[in-house]
């Protein structure tokens, strides 16, 4: 843009603006033109004219008076201005007329006035005139909307009479749009005609006129007569560079058309005010005391609709405003309590859109309710400026308006704006509307109480702090364990007074998941200890009505809880309060002996109960806000879980949990050295979760688990486990661990220092390493002077701390009585039967119990039967027994042949040689046997000798059955003897009788044969059958028998002597083999027609049925068998009943045939023979696993040989 | 320890004449009827029928105890009073315990110029009930012990009712324990008891004040038929 294109802009801009601001004052009123009063004549040569006043005048109306005269004297005359009214203009003796005066000619007159109508007139108004020849008057009367008029007038003068009138006005008035022009033309002469003016109108430079109208035509006689013309016409735009001029057409006699003219421009002139208001948006409901810069308003509004203002509007031109004087009309006390008044403004009314909210001025104070803000403002018309309160809800003292009082700010009268320019101020008062708010004075801002944080002064880490969620407070049963809570904050008011400070209008709250008032009891332990306007003090005492725990119920608090309500109303926030868990003391084991205390062992399930139902493995923790269940909850001692003590993340066994009780078990897991720590809850179901450290310590006390062996007798090395033995954390060692302080007792016996035994290579379960007394381990003897029996083990710590006690049985060390007392040979196995027979040297043997560690031996006291036992013992066992010991045996030797004994035992201590008590053997009476008197119950006897040959030995007949007379056949022999106690049996025999033997044994030995090849059999009656034998031969035998003790006895008995016997000469014997046929089956079932019965009949038999030998019996049978496709088909043969014997055939197939034939062996038949008494015999054949079967076939072959 | 038979009103009315027993019986009646029905209707309780609260006295024999040594842990082992009396104050009412004048610490104030009197730098070791002890915190023995740091010695001293009835020096190893800054009387200590609702039912039996060792704190040690209860003295 070159500079002659920016020169040209500018002064377009320039001349723009300009054009703007002169449109921005161009008054843009409306006139309304609304009736003229009726015309009026003064008389000729009066001094008066009385117009009528135009009809319906209001305040404000604009009444234009227009007075035409023809002067009495020519160019004279004159016009008293109306008193109220105003002139205009006028001009006289005008027409050119020259001093002519007379009728119809002659210069004249013209006066106009005007004046703001009062609203008031009537009737007619009296204008008085003077060198008046006859006058006419007219009142006009328009109005406007403000009742501001702006008056001007121009004349001239028509001196010419002929049709055409025009009157070129002296002056411009200044006409422009909207204005109104009223006008006239005087004339001295009468109308002709009733409109004799015509086509009237008006021209101007840059004026448009509208249309003209005429208003009326004087027209008077009287006199010299006068006339005229009245008009109006709207200036409908432009502005006038020129002076207007009037032209009409003159009609009928035009010669004395001529006189002067006025021309009056009546303008709306509008008066500046500052015009006072509000806007429709209503007041914000509350405003929390103590927040400094806090609006009236809703500080989200959009518009006047919403946004609480004054506003202020200046109905033309511009002014400065330079202050505004804003006064509280509310129920607070805002000269004590408010401050910081400030004013913003904008003009849009619209808070929220970022737009150019302008502080107003200075901030102000409150003084008698109200405070002026002073600045400096241009305000222009077409504007309306918002103005937005802002204030403290507090005071700079600072003080701070009560919760429930409330807020309202007010323009209270037109001069509390005040203006730099002395534009009026109107609109005043203005009150910000209203705010609907919860206030008793509902149309006023309400003012809320506001905490601003608390102290909790009896735990301070639970103190409030912005977010907070560790704060808050435990509550306590009785004084001495509730919390005290100062709260600050702003507007609780003034105290309600003890006793009145849990109402509806006054009262602190902790809402959680329930609301629970804090309870004022009025007594001194009230829990809402304190009031005022800045700070409340409550407690936490569930001894106070209304407060109990169970009045919480399940309200924990949470993150917006703690709320004051002052004057009814309640905080606008909660602030964080956490209702936190408080153990307040512990239960534990009441036992006697059992120091009362957080004192507990680690739980054993094992333990008993004591007398209050807890073990000394439980506690019970008391206090208030557990939870209502354990989930979620748990609780840690010594830092420790069930599991764990390193990273605990649950909880040790809980056996119940309520809200104010919790029964746990010290767990196991914590180790032996630690010894104390904290107890540590969080709170369970329904709560935040929230823990608490109990303010006191947890200790754990000695436990013993086991003693090791659990019985023993004096120096025996007892290894006693457990946890928690050292309870100052040092475990005590030599000379020190038989102290008062520090000792372990088997029952009331105390172990000595040196009974202690460290542990490496230790004996027993004591060959670990370390020292003797551990945290978890004693390894120690039995005392000495411990008292047999029960004599549990007590572990002492630390003086004060003492264990449990576990059973340790010092046992005796008199050894048991032996048991299961039994007699033997002196193989020290062959037992001997109660009064059997033994040898001279007999072992008797017992069991020995050893439940203690002593060695022993077993005594016995042997006795002849007719001698009682006199407790002196016979023998005693060899070596020590240890322990148990079963069958210890007792050599006993030189016992008397044929001599009967009775026996009984003990078990000696060969320690201490104490004793048990004697217990008898056999049938004697129970006990020691000592009460046998002189027994007859034998428990042996004893046997050294060899049976005796009764009878025989005797060579017979085979089938002799004494040592009759028979004798030996061709080929057999029988040998047979008896003897006179149970003995074996064994030949001997040989074709010669051994010779050069040294004895009977020796000879036996030397026999050739044996039969049988060991002794066998036992009895008296002895018998063998020789063989094979060669037919009239002589044989040496002889006989042997053993006795059950071994004694042995040869018969003949002298070396190298034999019985004899001679076979008989060689007899004939004939073989043969014959066969039986048995009835086969008669079914094919498998319930087969069996037993058969069959008979035998041997011709060669004799009636004595011993001349027949059988040598072979095959029972020959066959069938046929249908398999099930299930398994094997069994086949089982019995004959006469001896037994069945099975044969196993494939299973061929379902429903297929198989056909088997058994040869089935069988010992002997019962067999007929001539003269004999008859016998049969029977064959029983079952088939199983078959579907159908059946026996074909069955016969009986046999071989034997006879002897004719 | 001996304890009164409750008080017995109507005993003295066996000798007179039988009309009189008519009357006095039927005047008993009409009264029972009344209360009766006025407890029902809550004429005294909001509505509750109360049972009147039997006036029971307690009286406890006491045998002094001279003491020769004074081992510290006493305390913790509580002289539990053979006569329980309810925890709950409303449930104690008619109970008095002869001579129970005294709270712990009032009987501390009574103790403590003895043990001043024996040694200037006399600290409390332990006190504990001898007697039976009421919800408000009064017994009507109450044993101290003291110790001396400079003496290298202990005193004990029986307070009954409010005098010192027995003093005297002791051994011990214990040399006492600066005093809490909140000491919390026994009759607060018990009511930390009565406002939860396992103890509604209790009976208090015993109590101490004794110095844990662990924690190095005062406790309160309060025997009652669930058990030994114990709570921190800050």
């Amino acid at each position: 843009m070159n500079v002659v294109k920016r020169k040209i802009f500018v002064l377009c801009v320039a001349v723009l603006v300009i054009l703007a601001f002169s449109v921005s004052h161009e008054a843009m009123a409306a006139i309304t033109y609304n009736s003229a009063g009726a015309l009026a004549y003064s008389a000729s040569g009066g001094t008066s004219v009385a117009p009528a006043y135009p009809a319906s005048i209001a305040a404000g109306d604009l009444l234009v008076l227009v007075i035409g005269m023809k002067p009495s004297t020519a160019n004279g005359g004159s016009v008293t201005t109306p008193g109220g009214w105003t002139p205009i203009t006028s001009l006289t003796g005008a027409g050119g007329y020259g001093v002519t005066l007379g009728a119809d000619t002659g210069n004249t007159n013209v006066f106009t006035f005007y004046k703001v109508a009062a609203g008031t007139e009537s009737g007619s108004l009296t204008v008085t005139i003077a060198t008046n020849g006859v006058s006419w008057g007219q009142i006009y009367r328009l109005s406007n909307a403000t009742g501001s008029w702006d008056i001007a007038g121009a004349t001239g003068s028509d001196i010419v009479g002929n049709t055409t009138v025009s009157i070129a006005m002296g002056t411009n008035p200044g006409v422009t749009a909207g204005d109104y022009i009223l006008g006239a033309m005087v004339i001295p002469t009468d109308v002709t005609t009733p409109a004799q003016f015509s086509v009237e109108a008006l021209t101007q430079t840059g004026i448009t006129f509208g249309a003209v109208t005429e208003t009326s035509e004087p027209d008077s006689t009287t006199g010299n007569d006068i006339g005229g013309v009245t008009y109006r016409a709207a200036v409908s735009s432009g502005t006038a560079s020129a002076a207007p001029t009037f032209t009409a057409t003159a009609g009928g006699t035009v010669t004395n058309v001529r006189g002067p003219g006025v021309f009056i421009r009546v303008r709306e002139t509008i008066v500046p005010t500052v015009t006072v208001s509000k806007t429709a948006g209503a007041k914000i409901t509350t405003r929390n005391s103590g927040d400094t810069s806090q609006y009236a308003h809703d500080t989200t509004c959009t518009g006047a609709s919403t946004c609480a203002a004054f506003t202020l509007s200046i109905n033309t031109g511009s002014d400065t405003v330079t202050s505004v004087k804003v006064t509280e009309t509310g129920t607070v006390n805002a000269s004590n309590d408010l401050s910081n008044l400030t004013l913003y403004y904008d003009t849009d009314g619209n808070w929220a859109d970022a737009g150019a909210e302008t502080q107003y001025g200075t901030v102000a104070s409150f003084t008698s309710e109200a405070a002026t803000v002073s600045g400096s403002l241009a305000v222009s018309s077409g504007n309306t400026y918002y103005f937005y309160v802002r204030f403290d809800v507090k005071s700079g003292t600072p003080t701070y308006p009560a919760g429930g009082t409330g807020i309202d700010f007010q323009i209270a009268a037109n001069g509390d704006v005040t203006v730099s320019g002395g534009t009026g101020i109107s609109g005043a008062p203005q009150t910000l509307t209203a705010a609907g708010s919860t206030c008793a004075t509902t149309a006023q801002i309400c003012v809320k109480p506001q905490v601003t944080g608390y102290t909790n002064s009896t735990e301070g880490g639970l103190t409030y702090s912005g977010g907070c969620s560790g704060c808050g407070a435990r509550i306590g049963p009785g004084s001495a364990f509730r919390h005290a809570i100062v709260i600050d904050g702003y507007g609780f008011g003034s105290d309600p007074g003890l006793g009145s400070r849990d109402t509806a209008t006054n009262k602190v709250e902790i809402a959680g998941g329930a609301t629970t008032m804090l309870a004022d009891d009025g007594s001194g332990n009230t829990n809402v200890s304190a009031w005022s306007n800045t700070q409340i003090t409550i407690r936490t005492d569930t001894n106070i009505t209304g407060n109990a725990d169970t009045d919480f119920g399940a309200n924990f608090g949470d993150s917006a809880a703690l709320r004051v309500t002052a004057g009814s109303q309640a905080v606008a926030s909660d602030l964080p309060f956490y209702i936190f868990p408080q153990v307040t003391s512990i239960t534990n084991c009441n036992s006697g002996g059992f120091p009362a205390g957080a004192f507990a062992r680690e739980y054993n399930a094992g333990d008993a109960a004591c007398p209050n139902g807890l073990t000394d493995g439980q506690i019970e923790l008391n206090g208030t806000r557990f939870g209502s269940g354990s989930s979620g909850g748990w609780v840690q001692l010594l830092g420790c879980d069930v599991t764990t003590c390193t990273t605990p993340s649950g909880s040790v066994t809980i056996d119940s949990w309520s809200n104010t009780l919790v029964r746990v078990r010290v767990p196991t897991i914590i180790g032996d050295s630690n010894y104390t720590g904290n107890i540590e809850i969080q709170q369970g179901a329904g709560s935040n979760n929230k823990r608490h450290i109990y303010s006191g310590t947890l200790r754990v006390l000695p436990r013993i688990i086991s003693n090791t062996p659990a019985n023993g007798i004096v120096g025996d090395t007892i290894q006693i486990l457990g946890d928690h033995f050292c309870q100052t954390g040092t475990c005590p060692v030599s000379p020190n661990r038989s102290s008062s302080a520090d000792n372990v007792k088997f029952g009331s016996t105390q172990a000595l220092d040196a009974d202690f035994l460290a542990q490496t290579g230790g004996p027993g379960a004591c060959n670990g390493s370390g020292a003797a007394w551990n945290h978890g381990e004693i390894c120690v003897k039995v005392p000495s002077g411990t008292p047999t029996g029960s004599q549990p083990t007590l572990v002492t710590s630390n003086t004060t701390y003492t264990s449990n006690t576990i059973v340790f049985t010092r046992d005796s060390t008199v050894p048991s009585s032996p048991a299961s007392l039994a007699q033997y040979l002196d193989d020290g196995v062959t037992s001997i039967s109660i009064g059997g027979a033994g040898t001279s040297t007999v072992e008797l043997a017992a069991n020995i119990t050893g439940s203690v560690s002593v060695p022993t031996k077993l005594n016995v006291e042997v006795k002849v039967i007719g001698t009682a036992f006199d407790g002196i013992v016979t023998a005693t066992s060899t070596s020590n027994c240890t322990g148990t010991c079963n069958n210890t045996q007792v050599t006993v030797s030189g016992l008397s042949n044929a001599s009967s004994y009775h026996w009984r035992a003990r078990v000696i201590n060969t320690n201490t040689y104490e004793t048990s008590a004697w217990v008898a053997f056999g049938a004697n009476p129970a006990g020691d046997g000592s009460t046998d008197g002189s027994p007859a119950n034998i428990d042996l006897t004893v046997d050294t000798v060899g049976p005796s040959f009764t009878t025989g030995p005797c060579a017979v007949s085979p089938t002799a059955s004494s040592c009759d007379a028979s004798s030996p056949t061709d080929i057999q022999a029988q040998v047979r003897w008896v003897t006179d106690e149970s003995a074996n049996e064994q030949i001997a025999w040989g074709t010669s009788c051994p010779t050069g033997q040294a004895s009977a044994s020796a000879t036996f030995t030397a026999l050739a044969n044996k039969q049988p090849a060991s002794p066998t059999g036992s009895g008296t009656t002895h018998a063998q059958v020789i063989s094979g034998l060669t037919a009239a031969t002589t044989y040496y035998y002889m006989a042997r028998s053993v006795d059950a003790l071994s004694n042995v006895s040869y018969y003949p008995s002298s070396a190298n002597s034999c019985n004899t016997f001679t076979t008989v000469a060689a007899t004939t014997r004939i073989m043969k083999t014959s066969e039986f046929f048995i009835q086969q089956a008669t079914t094919t079932s498998q319930a087969q027609a069996f037993p058969k019965t069959f008979d035998i009949f041997l011709a060669e038999s004799n009636t004595s049925r011993d001349n027949v030998t059988f040598d072979s019996i095959i029972l020959d049978i066959s069938g046929t068998a249908r398999g099930d496709g299930s398994g094997d088909i069994t086949i089982a043969a019995n004959v006469n009943g001896t037994g069945a014997v099975s044969y196993t055939l494939s299973d061929p197939g379902s429903d297929k045939s198989v056909n088997w034939h058994i040869a089935h062996p069988v010992s002997s038949l019962n067999y007929d023979c001539p003269s004999c008494s008859d016998t049969s015999n029977t064959l029983d054949v079952t088939v199983t696993g078959a579907t159908a079967g059946t026996v074909t076939r069955a016969k009986a072959i046999i071989t034997y040989h006879y002897t004719p | 320890m001996q304890i009164s038979e409750p008080k017995n009103i109507t005993s003295s009315v066996g000798g007179k004449s039988r009309s009189l027993k008519i009357f006095v019986a039927g005047g008993v009646l009409f009264v029972a009827v009344f209360f009766g029905a006025a407890f029902y209707l809550g004429w005294f309780s909001g509505g509750e029928p109360e049972k009147e609260p039997k006036e029971r006295i307690i009286r406890d024999t006491v045998e002094i105890p001279h003491l020769t040594a004074i081992r510290g842990d006493e305390a913790l082992y509580l002289a539990h009073s053979p006569n329980p009396i309810p925890i709950v104050p409303a449930k104690a009412q008619g109970i008095t315990v002869e001579g129970a004048e005294q709270t712990i610490r009032g009987a501390y104030d009574i103790a403590v110029p003895k043990a001043k009197q024996w040694s200037a730098d006399a600290k409390l070791i332990f006190i504990k009930s001898l007697g039976s002890i009421g919800p408000d915190g009064k017994s009507s023995h109450w044993e101290f012990t003291f110790g001396s740091k400079e003496k290298k010695k202990g005193f004990f001293a029986i307070v009954r009712g409010s005098v010192v009835v027995s003093e005297g020096e002791a051994n011990t190893e214990k040399y006492g324990y600066d005093l809490p800054k909140n000491w919390y009387d026994s009759p607060d200590a018990i009511a930390s008891l009565f406002g939860l609702p396992q103890f509604a039912s209790s009976m208090i039996t015993a109590m101490s004040f004794h110095y844990n060792q662990d924690d190095k704190k005062w406790n309160y040690a309060i025997g009652t038929s669930r058990g030994n209860v114990s709570m921190v003295v800050k």
